[in-house]
């Protein structure tokens, strides 16, 4: 059990390294030219003969590489072309924006996705119902959805704001935990504005990952309701719910946490243009401005935040998995 | 409950009453079962028996007032038990009935429990106390109840699952709440019906008759009732009170176990006793004509009267309802048979009559010396598992050798190193001319390409045959040589039931001209008259293509079919050898007598198991004799010293390794 | 042998018939609604291979004023730059349409045969291959493909070429899992033991193996790679500005959504009509193909 957790964890920083390299490939072999691409289309020579030789393309790949390890360690990203602030500077200041919407997000996909799990289990019309949702929720753009929510909830019902994280114009521009501060001071009018901004960009979010999850819980439940552990559970004389709980959807947890944490990272990917559409403050339209600017630094930065807790958050559900069988626990 | 109902219920306590199920699929109307009366007495075990497809795990399903759930099951009928209607009944009423009075135990030990609970955990969800549990788990002859209870599923063997699951139906206390009685549940209480449905299937043979017996036990000291649901007439035999026969969903003859056997009112039930592979020397098996029928195209009359030989046109117009007999006994026969039709002795063609020739003089076609053979133990980083340590055979030109043993003890290693599938450690394998041995695989429809013709997969086998049209009619003629037609050429796998799949698949190994065929368990997946079949085909192969032939089994019954010598193997060594006739009769070795006194017969109540535990792992290094740990007669010595085979005798082929027997012939 | 005396059929045995075996690959074992899905997903290829002689403008050609409404002189109106969103919305379909068959198409085959390479060869080889492929799936594709795009510059080559090797991962795994399972089969056992050669047995008892769950996982995929690109294209990493893209239509809409909502709201409900189609018709062919 603990070699397990210490294999898991191991592996979790191989990759993580892997993370580096590959992004390390992408900025400093992908381009005709790094340099230039560091600054994007409008650089002048001198510029560019100067960064070349701050950032060491004189050097081997390799000693590049450990050099590029060490800035990293010092969190240095570099330092981005439009903001002209370091790019950890910047991140920082839009991570915590984000990681609120995400949060959400993954409340609101695993609530959904229970409910829709087990909505499709239940015999009946309802089946075939749920399915036809499922299968049009998960091909839906989440910025098509995303602009109709805007049309319908905001602008024909009023009942949302548009976007944005708070409509205190004084804290517009804030880089705090908003809603999860003001949940703490309980400033309940606070958190109820927060709680209103953040509820439908993280909703749309949550309904792509939302339907996977439910998708595969349904799948897993309708196996195991069928095995002969379920009629052995029954037969006890248990209640058809606590059939359900106690051996269902305990059961049902290993796949469907695999599945979740996918689409946490899925999640991770979207929550990009969700905030570009909804004008969130956070990374993901930080990245839409750096793209439209060419601005590398800063697209690598935003790459490599979302890319490293989509492997942290895939360890963690790995070891949950661990936790939620314990015939994983007993194998090398 | 009123004191009319409980009066009743100490005659019967459950009672199915003219119930039928069926179900809507895709392709039609499936009539699972056809209007079943039956009834169930306190403390007595009731056999259901039939072949798969006759609606006896449906039955049990219902009587557990769980029937198979599908919006597209059509039922009608009642299932009553302790006055409970358990299909029609409130779904609370139901569930005080299946907690309070019922137990189940299910076919598959690996998939009968919840893997992420414990075992004390889903042994106290009924509503017993620790104590309770640890006491039903010792009952059910669990060791150390106390640390398995704090153990997982996945950690115990399918024979200590299976007593697991035991334990848990003991956790039934009898008791069903109601005016004037408690609602508190009893500790001391017993269930009042044990359902298991096929419950000794998966289970090795020794362990098998250790399950058996403990069911007999239980319910002799707990009093409870017992309804044993099994494919295996021998099964019944062992331990029922009263047998009830199934067929096509509809019950042919019920009655006390022992008239029933003795001698069978029913055509079918005759037929199943025919076709029961016996010990027994002078017993010859003989298979039921014909097939199952289609459960899409039921007959208008008796289902059986296709395959019947006494059938008239009375049988096929109307069915035949249920009519008393003689000393509790019914049937549902037009024409049933008289008393002595039940003797076994009819008319039969024996294909054991083969083995009586012994080619001692022939050339091996497959000679295998000292081998031996090893895997890295699966969760151990040092220990190797010996699968297979110091074998020899060999196996006569045209003759037959079965090797015989439970799980575990190296046979299958054996047969895929005589193939030439797997290498041996040590030791030498050799064919005859170099000729490579064709094996046939236990299970022949992953043994035949999902995606080819019968017809492409025999003739890719046959290219000496020149062109493409010879090579196509070459492979039709093998097809008919193990009773295909044409058509089966032009079918893919899938399209073939079980048993004409397992003939295609010897068909095409026939093909590549081998001088030995190798089964492996040929027919452990079929009903017992397909099995029989295939079996005595196996036979005429030898003996018309003069094709050696080395089957595996774990049927001591198939074993004495087939070969004319047998090897015993226990934990990778062979511990006897002996030609076919003499082991049977006279089993030297403690195990071979062990398994001989497990196997099921069709003989009531002949069942005594002198084996107890099951085989220990082989894993890691072992001295002195491995079956001592399970041995009555083991002696100090038999711990120190490794066992070798010995000849006993003045016939050679009779080799024990156990020095008490060798000592004892000596003597 | 077969007791002929009591008459029965030749064998013995019937073929069995009715619900036991499942006839995967045949058409009447699916319902209605799967078989409308399949049918809608060719009628869709069809005709957006038809497109340019079905609308009557180009996507690049200005038609009328900008803003004008829908159901005007055009079906969906114009946008800001005066050009007809209908025609610009279908040829934005097929771009978006073939562009995913295009990427899953490459992945299947870069990952369909290194995952062949690893199946068939073993030892070393599998497990360099399979490594590789691990340490891929464990990055964040759609974020991964994204860097490279950025990296690469923008443009529909590129941007096809860069979701396309963070997508082949899964085709190799399911490849070489197939591989690996059916070569352990007893049914390839009992090729090699009727002497059949290696290649004839790869080629003939294997590789068909194979086939159906790639084109499961395939026909799965496509309405999932239709939103990748299609975000990366909403981000402005698809093909450069005029050219027709639903997800860059989509984003340049979003400046003029209380106004002129259709020029946002066309395209996008575009994407979703795709994606409907791709993804009834990819759960239908799991149903032919699987069971």
């Amino acid at each position: 059990m603990r070699r397990i957790v210490i294999t898991r964890i191991l592996s979790m920083f191989g990759v993580l390294m892997l993370l580096t390299l590959a992004i390390f490939l992408i900025q400093n072999v992908l381009p005709a030219d790094p340099v230039r691409a560091y600054f994007g289309r409008n650089a002048t020579p001198e510029q560019l003969e100067a960064k070349r030789q701050e950032l060491g393309y004189d050097k081997s790949l390799p000693v590049q590489y450990v050099d590029f390890l060490g800035r990293l360690a010092q969190l240095d990203l570099g330092t981005s072309l439009r903001t002209r602030r370091p790019v950890t500077t910047d991140l920082a200041d839009f991570i915590p924006a984000t990681f609120e919407l995400a949060v959400a997000s993954v409340v609101i996909a695993g609530a959904l996705g229970v409910m829709l799990g087990l909505l499709g289990t239940r015999r009946g019309v309802g089946t075939g119902a749920v399915r036809l949702v499922s299968v049009m929720w998960s091909s839906a753009p989440t910025f098509f959805v995303g602009l109709l929510g805007i049309l319908l909830l905001y602008r024909r019902l009023g009942w949302l704001p548009p976007g944005g994280r708070t409509s205190n114009t004084l804290e517009a521009t804030s880089t705090g935990f908003l809603f999860f501060g003001r949940l703490m001071r309980f400033e309940l009018a606070g958190v109820w504005d927060a709680g209103r901004h953040l509820l439908m960009p993280a909703t749309v979010l949550a309904l792509g990952p939302s339907v996977a999850i439910g998708r595969t819980l349904r799948g897993s439940l309708r196996d195991i309701l069928r095995d002969d552990q379920v009629r052995t559970a029954r037969v006890k004389g248990l209640t058809e719910r606590a059939v359900l709980v106690r051996h269902g959807l305990r059961n049902a947890l290993g796949p469907t946490l695999s599945m979740a944490g996918l689409q946490i990272g899925l999640l991770l990917a979207g929550v990009i243009v969700v905030e570009v559409v909804f004008s969130w403050p956070g990374l993901g339209q930080y990245l839409d401005q750096s793209i439209d600017r060419a601005d590398f630094p800063a697209i690598l930065g935003v790459v490599m935040v979302l890319g490293a807790s989509y492997v942290v958050i895939n360890t963690i559900v790995d070891l949950l998995q661990l936790a939620a069988d314990p015939r994983l626990r007993s194998q090398r | 409950m009123t004191s009319d109902s409980s009066c009743r219920a100490v005659e019967t306590i459950a009672t199915v009453s003219d119930l039928s199920v069926s179900f809507d699929t895709a392709h039609g109307r499936v009539h699972a079962l056809r209007g079943v009366t039956l009834d169930l007495r306190p403390g007595e075990v009731l056999a259901l028996v039939g072949e798969s497809g006759s609606g006896k795990s449906v039955l049990s399903s219902c009587l557990l007032g769980l029937p198979p759930e599908s919006r597209r099951t059509t039922i009608s009928g009642s299932v009553l038990v302790s006055g409970i209607d358990m299909l029609s009944g409130s779904a609370s009423q139901r569930r005080a009935v299946r907690r309070r009075l019922l137990g189940a135990v299910f076919q598959d030990p690996l998939t009968s429990l919840d893997p992420t609970m414990r075992i004390g955990t889903q042994l106290t969800e009924r509503g017993v106390s620790t104590a309770r549990a640890r006491r039903n788990l010792s009952q059910a002859g669990v060791p150390e109840p106390k640390q398995r209870t704090r153990q997982w599923p996945h950690e115990l063997s399918g024979g200590l699952r299976q007593r697991v699951m035991l334990a848990m139906a003991l956790g039934a206390d009898g008791k069903l709440p109601g005016p004037g009685v408690d609602a508190v549940f009893d500790d001391e209480g017993s269930p009042v019906l044990i359902v298991a449905d096929e419950p000794t299937t998966a289970l090795d043979v020794s362990v098998q008759a250790q399950v058996l017996l403990l069911f007999d036990r239980l319910r002799r000291e707990h009093g409870c009732a017992l309804l044993l649901v099994t494919h295996d007439l021998g099964v019944a035999a062992s331990i029922a009170d009263r047998i009830a026969v199934l067929y096509a969903g509809r019950l042919c003859e019920t009655g006390p176990a022992r008239d029933v056997l003795a001698d069978p009112r029913h055509p079918y039930t005759a037929g199943l006793l025919h076709a029961r592979l016996e010990l027994d020397e002078d017993a010859v098996a003989l298979p039921i004509a014909g097939a199952p029928p289609d459960p899409l195209r039921l007959p208008e009359g008796c289902a059986f009267s296709p395959r019947c030989e006494h059938a008239t046109s009375a049988c096929r117009d109307s069915l035949p309802e249920l009519r008393n007999g003689d000393t509790g006994r019914q049937f549902a026969c037009v024409n049933p048979l008289g008393p002595e039709a039940g003797s076994v002795t009819v008319g039969a063609v024996a294909a054991s009559s083969a083995g009586a020739k012994l080619a001692t003089d022939a050339q091996p076609v497959l000679t295998i010396e000292e081998v031996a053979k090893s895997f890295r133990a699966p969760g151990a980083r040092r220990d190797r598992l010996h699968a297979l340590d110091g074998v020899n055979l060999s196996v006569p030109e045209g003759g037959s050798l079965a090797i015989v043993g439970e799980s575990g003890c190296g046979k299958t290693t054996l047969l895929r190193i005589a193939c030439g599938l797997l290498e041996p450690d040590r030791g030498s394998v050799h064919w005859a001319d170099g000729l490579r041995p064709q094996l046939i695989f236990q299970d022949a429809g992953s043994s035949l390409t999902p995606w080819l013709t019968i017809g492409t997969q025999v003739a890719e086998r046959l290219r000496h045959e020149g062109s493409r049209r010879a090579r196509r009619e070459a492979a039709v003629e093998l097809l008919e040589r193990v009773g295909l037609d044409r058509r089966a050429a032009r079918s893919l796998p899938r399209q073939l039931s079980g048993g004409q799949r397992q003939r295609a698949a010897i068909a095409r190994a026939l093909a590549s001209s081998p001088r030995l065929l190798v089964c492996d368990e040929p027919v452990s997946a079929l009903d017992a008259s397909l099995s029989l079949r295939i079996l005595e085909m196996l036979a005429e192969i030898r003996d018309e293509l003069k094709v050696a032939i080395l089957m595996v089994t774990h049927d001591l019954a198939a074993a004495r079919h087939v070969a004319e010598e047998v090897l015993v193997m226990y934990l990778g060594r062979v511990v006897e050898a002996a030609p076919a006739s003499q082991l049977f009769r006279d089993p030297l070795h403690p195990y071979t007598r062990g398994l001989r006194a497990a196997s099921p017969t069709r003989e009531p109540g002949r069942l005594a198991p002198t084996l107890q535990g099951e085989p220990p792992s082989a894993v890691g290094e072992t001295v002195g004799c491995s079956f001592a740990g399970r041995c009555p007669d083991v002696e100090p010595g038999c711990r120190e010293r490794t066992q070798v085979l010995e000849p006993i005798g003045v016939d050679t082929r009779r080799q024990v390794a156990c020095q008490v027997v060798v000592q004892k012939a000596v003597v | 042998m077969t007791d002929t005396r009591r008459g029965g059929p030749a064998t013995g045995e019937a073929a069995p018939r009715g619900p036991a075996p499942a006839r995967a690959g045949r058409l009447s074992t699916i319902g209605w609604p799967e078989r409308v899905a399949l049918a809608a997903f060719a009628a869709v290829t069809v005709a957006l291979v038809l497109c340019p002689w079905l609308v009557g403008a180009g996507e690049l050609e200005i038609v009328d004023d900008p803003f004008e409404g829908v159901l005007g002189d055009q079906l969906l109106g114009t946008d800001d730059q005066g050009r007809d969103v209908w025609a610009r919305t279908v040829f934005g379909m097929r771009a978006s349409w073939f562009s995913a068959v295009l990427v899953i198409a490459i992945g299947a085959v870069i990952g369909g045969t290194i995952g062949l390479v690893a199946g068939f060869a073993g030892g070393w080889v599998d497990t360099v291959c399979m490594r590789l492929t691990d340490a891929v799936l464990a990055l964040p594709g759609p974020l991964v493909a994204l860097a490279v795009v950025a990296a690469t510059g923008p443009g529909l080559r590129n941007t096809l070429l860069a979701v396309a090797a963070t997508w082949w991962p899964w085709y190799a795994r399911i490849v070489r899992g197939q591989v690996f399972a059916l070569s352990r089969r007893p049914h390839v056992e009992a090729a090699r033991m009727g002497g059949i050669g290696r290649v004839r047995t790869a080629v003939l008892h294997v590789l068909p193996g194979t086939l159906g769950p790639v084109i499961v996982a395939a026909s799965l995929d496509v309405g999932a790679v239709i939103l990748v690109l299609s975000g990366l294209s909403f981000l402005g990493l698809g093909s450069p500005a005029p050219a027709a893209e639903l997800g860059a239509m989509t984003a340049r809409g979003l400046t003029y959504l209380f106004n002129a909502p259709w020029i946002a709201l066309a395209p996008g409900t575009a994407l979703f009509a795709l994606g409907v189609v791709a993804n009834f018709a990819g759960d239908a062919t799991r149903d032919l193909l699987e069971d």
